[in-house]
């Protein structure tokens, strides 16, 4: 029974184990570093940020840089925080004020949205990219949607639901074993397993209700008026242009082109990946 | 358009999106000769970025080619809306007074026309000035539409001429390409057309296509024509490619009526007088000229062209901390899609945030134009007299050979301070005790990392995919566990059958230990373990089992049991009652080990044997 349990408590263990470093380590999906991304941002300038002695010191001087409106700098130093801490959402929050102040309201909303998917009910971060999308002629809060609902709907991470969903999961497998095995129990188990089947219905709904309600790809457009073009290539019309900032489901890429989608206008098209920044 | 135009504008269903949809059909001539054409342009535009497809009448008395379309979209504050507009000429094949019907168009269910527009068909006698006469599948005059009369012998019946307007073009200014293909002859079918291909220009199409009448080494030939924009991307010696023609053309085989063969020539020119030629035009060159160094201004961003720059405010009075709306609108001739943004002056005054822009074209008289405008959104920080100031707009233009700088005049604002009169844009506390927001920004950055705790741990969670496997297989196990206990619990006869061996070889384990200090308990022990095992193997009673009972259910139950194990199970019954009611003596010890030995391996081979 010992030697179960050892077992059981390696597999358990193992794959958080492995979670925390896929989660340390995300570059390979984002296609490049946060750090890559906000010098990405700010091209064309050198980001000679200092190495400060620990994340405490470097926290403290791209605030003083943001505070003395050096946008540029403490965007590179929040970028290269977020080498270390990818899934910090002030990290995100601060590195998105950085660019929003430098002007780039695409790059700055990228960051706002990755900020709130991790810590959605941060009021700091709602605001903020509230704000930075109205600039982009988009609302947070779709058209019809009460506040309050979007709110709530929107309270945990996706995360925190298939976190929550997994382990309600397991608390009434874990009972309902425990009902089967135990007669005696029985009477004691059933409001416990009955609870628990609940509570997994309903954040699975709620997990899957946010998956369904979000695209499985997403990109911020973070280049001034972006040509949508009827097909990946130069060679084809130019279908409409999209401002800064508006986000964009990712439908397919093709060598330098990705097909992107605007569901509030049920239209789609081929722009350049450079005037993309994609949101994984 | 020039000519009479008629202007149909309707609006469809009020409901929904449709009521904003325009349809608007005009000519550019209402008038015309029998050889002449008429353009055609059907605008469509609303709220959407995919608008439904006019639907044009039968018009029998027109020929009609299409043109092409133009379809424009633009966002403006998150809204869409776009305009298609659809080109065809019309050839008349009618002389008096005839009309285009209605077009109409459907729109949620809801379908409107446009009003009949008329048109007079004269012939090309009666008219003034005769145009010349073009057709999309030309038929010159003739003698069975073959080389005129007259014409020189050597004369090519079809060809194709690829020419520009200049042969020097600066670097983004505007080069019209005219490919032309004439004919003298009938032709089978509509001509194919491949563009040539450039190297080194940006292309603009200009429709719609021409067609003509023109005479050339005493010939007169019927051609059509199709102008591009190009503009050169780069200095240097550019090169245009050939273009191709693809058409069927008569052969020119003469028939005399009075030859003998009158008939058999008249029908096989029918059927197989037709000819397939691919014609190509000659390459041109151009060369591109460099834009001069000297004086370029310092805000120049590429413009090649003619251009002005304006600039307009939606509110000439805010309040500190309102949004005012800048308008800067750049328009003039030239390369529009190539045009960079307007540089927007400092001002410290103003919180300025960031500029979107849209465009338009137009190509009227084969020359690219049209504005490009950039919006931009400007608060004003503190109250009083403010001002925007010029914003300048540089080009080349390539007529005067030099840079120029346009500029707009300063707009002049008066911002009211309302509650707070302060340079400061923060909220302040109004008179009234209210808090009155004077202007909105992004909130402050966070000073410290924040997260972790139970976020962190169900993020783990969430993220333990392997982990997750765990629970199902533990409720698997439970649930197959519980079964075979459902299962054994139902069928008592069946558990016993089943687990006489393991509770025989429990009892034997016992008498062994107790062996050595009490054989007639051990005895006792094992007789018990015969007794019971043949009881639940044989289902029957142990109580009441006799040797001869147990001998005569074992052969029934076991037929294929050797007779030695019969009597094995005689002797070691005997054996065991003998030792269990027998004085104690030397030697019972080993008797007992003996026994036991003997009652594991009888048993085992029972085991086997017994079948349920």
């Amino acid at each position: 029974m010992n030697r179960v349990l050892a077992l059981a408590a390696l597999l358990i263990l193992r794959p958080l184990a492995a979670g925390a470093q896929e989660a340390a380590a995300p570059d390979a999906a984002w296609g490049g570093s946060p750090r890559g991304r906000a010098s990405g941002a700010l091209s064309g300038e050198t980001l000679a940020a200092p190495e400060p002695s620990g994340p405490v010191a470097a926290w403290s001087l791209a605030a003083k840089a943001y505070d003395a409106g050096d946008y540029k700098r403490a965007a590179a130093i929040y970028g290269r925080l977020l080498d270390d801490d990818p899934n910090n959402a002030s990290l995100h929050y601060n590195l998105g004020s950085a660019l929003f102040r430098a002007g780039k309201v695409g790059r700055s909303i990228a960051q706002y949205q990755r900020a709130f998917d991790i810590m959605p009910r941060d009021p700091d971060i709602r605001y903020n990219l509230a704000f930075a999308l109205k600039r982009a002629g988009e609302d947070l809060v779709p058209v019809g949607v009460p506040p309050l609902l979007h709110r709530a709907f929107y309270w945990l991470s996706d995360r925190e639901l298939a976190g929550l969903h997994w382990l309600a999961c397991w608390t009434t497998l874990l009972l309902a074993s425990l009902f089967l095995l135990r007669e005696s129990l029985r009477p004691v188990l059933i409001p416990w397993t009955a609870g628990a089947i609940a509570s997994w219905l309903f954040f699975g709904g709620w997990w899957g209700a946010r998956r369904l309600a979000e695209p499985s790809e997403r990109a911020v457009i973070v280049q001034s008026a972006a040509e949508i073009r009827s097909g990946p290539g130069e060679n084809y019309s130019v279908s409409f242009t999209v401002p800064e900032g508006r986000r964009v489901e990712v439908l397919g890429v093709n060598g330098q082109w990705t097909e992107t989608g605007l569901a509030k206008e049920g239209v789609k098209g081929w722009i350049l990946s450079e005037s993309l920044e994609r949101i994984e | 358009m020039t000519g009479a135009t008629l202007l149909l504008a309707l609006v469809l269903s009020p409901a929904g999106w449709a009521a904003e949809v325009l349809i608007q059909a005009s000519v550019d001539k209402s008038v015309v000769t029998l050889n002449d054409q008429i353009v055609l342009e059907v605008s469509v535009s609303g709220p959407a970025a995919s608008l439904p497809e006019p639907k044009f009448p039968a018009m029998p008395n027109f020929s009609v080619y299409s043109s092409g379309k133009n379809h424009s979209i633009s966002f403006v504050n998150g809204k869409v809306s776009s305009t298609i507009v659809h080109t065809y000429v019309l050839v008349p094949r009618f002389l008096g007074k005839g009309e285009i019907g209605s077009i109409s168009l459907t729109v949620d269910g809801n379908t409107v026309k446009t009003d009949p527009i008329a048109i007079e068909v004269q012939s090309p006698n009666a008219a003034a000035a005769p145009t010349p006469g073009p057709t999309a599948a030309p038929r010159p005059k003739g003698p069975s539409g073959g080389r005129a009369p007259g014409a020189p012998a050597n004369a090519v019946d079809v060809f194709v001429m690829a020419d520009v307007d200049k042969k020097k073009a600066f670097v983004n200014e505007q080069v019209t390409l005219s490919v032309k293909f004439f004919t003298g002859v009938p032709l089978a079918g509509n001509p194919q057309y491949d563009a040539p291909k450039m190297s080194g220009f940006l292309a603009e199409d200009l429709p719609p296509e021409r067609h003509g009448e023109v005479s050339h080494r005493g010939r007169t030939y019927y051609y059509s024509e199709i102008k591009t924009a190009l503009f050169p991307a780069q200095a240097g010696r550019l090169s245009i490619g050939p273009a191709t023609v693809r058409a069927q053309v008569q052969r020119d085989v003469a028939i005399d009526p009075f030859a003998a063969d009158f008939f058999q020539r008249f029908f096989s020119q029918g059927f197989a007088g037709v000819e397939d030629r691919v014609l190509k035009s000659d390459p041109v060159g151009v060369t591109g000229e460099p834009l001069p160094t000297d004086g370029k201004p310092p805000d120049f961003s590429g413009a090649v062209g003619q251009f002005a720059i304006a600039a307009a405010i939606d509110r000439a009075n805010p309040k500190a901390g309102d949004a005012v709306n800048l308008t800067v609108t750049v328009q003039g001739t030239g390369n529009i899609k190539a045009l960079g943004d307007v540089k927007i002056p400092d001002m410290p005054s103003f919180r300025v945030y960031d500029t979107v822009s849209s465009m338009n074209l137009d190509k009227k008289n084969d020359l690219v134009r049209g504005s490009k405008v950039f919006r931009t959104v400007v608060v004003p920080k503190v109250s009083g007299a403010l001002s925007i100031p010029p914003i300048t707009f540089s080009y080349f233009d390539p007529s005067k050979r030099q840079y120029v700088q346009a500029s707009t005049l300063p707009i002049a604002l008066k911002v009211s301070g309302g509650p707070a009169e302060q340079p400061q844009p923060t909220t302040a506390a109004a008179p009234t005790g209210k808090l009155a927001a004077v202007s909105e920004d992004i909130r402050y950055i966070k000073t410290a990392p924040g997260q972790g705790g139970l976020a962190a741990l169900l993020e783990n969670v969430g993220l333990a995919d392997n982990a997750h496997s765990i629970p199902f297989l533990v409720f698997a196990v439970s649930l197959a566990m519980a079964m075979r206990r459902e299962h054994l619990t139902s069928d008592p006869k069946g558990q016993r059958f089943r687990s006489a061996l393991k509770r025989a070889h429990q009892r034997i384990r016992e008498a062994e230990h107790l062996a050595g200090q009490a054989p007639q308990a051990a005895a006792s022990l094992m007789s018990e373990a015969l007794l019971n095992f043949l009881g639940d193997k044989l289902d029957a009673a142990a109580s009441g089992l006799t040797q001869r009972r147990a001998l005569e259910l074992l052969k029934a139950k076991a037929p294929t049991l050797a007779p030695k194990s019969f009597d094995a199970v005689r002797d070691l019954w005997e054996q065991l009652d003998l030792m269990r009611f027998a004085p104690p003596a030397a030697g019972d010890s080993a008797k007992g080990s003996d026994a036991a030995a003997r009652i594991k391996a009888l048993i085992k081979e029972l085991d086997r044997e017994i079948k349920r």
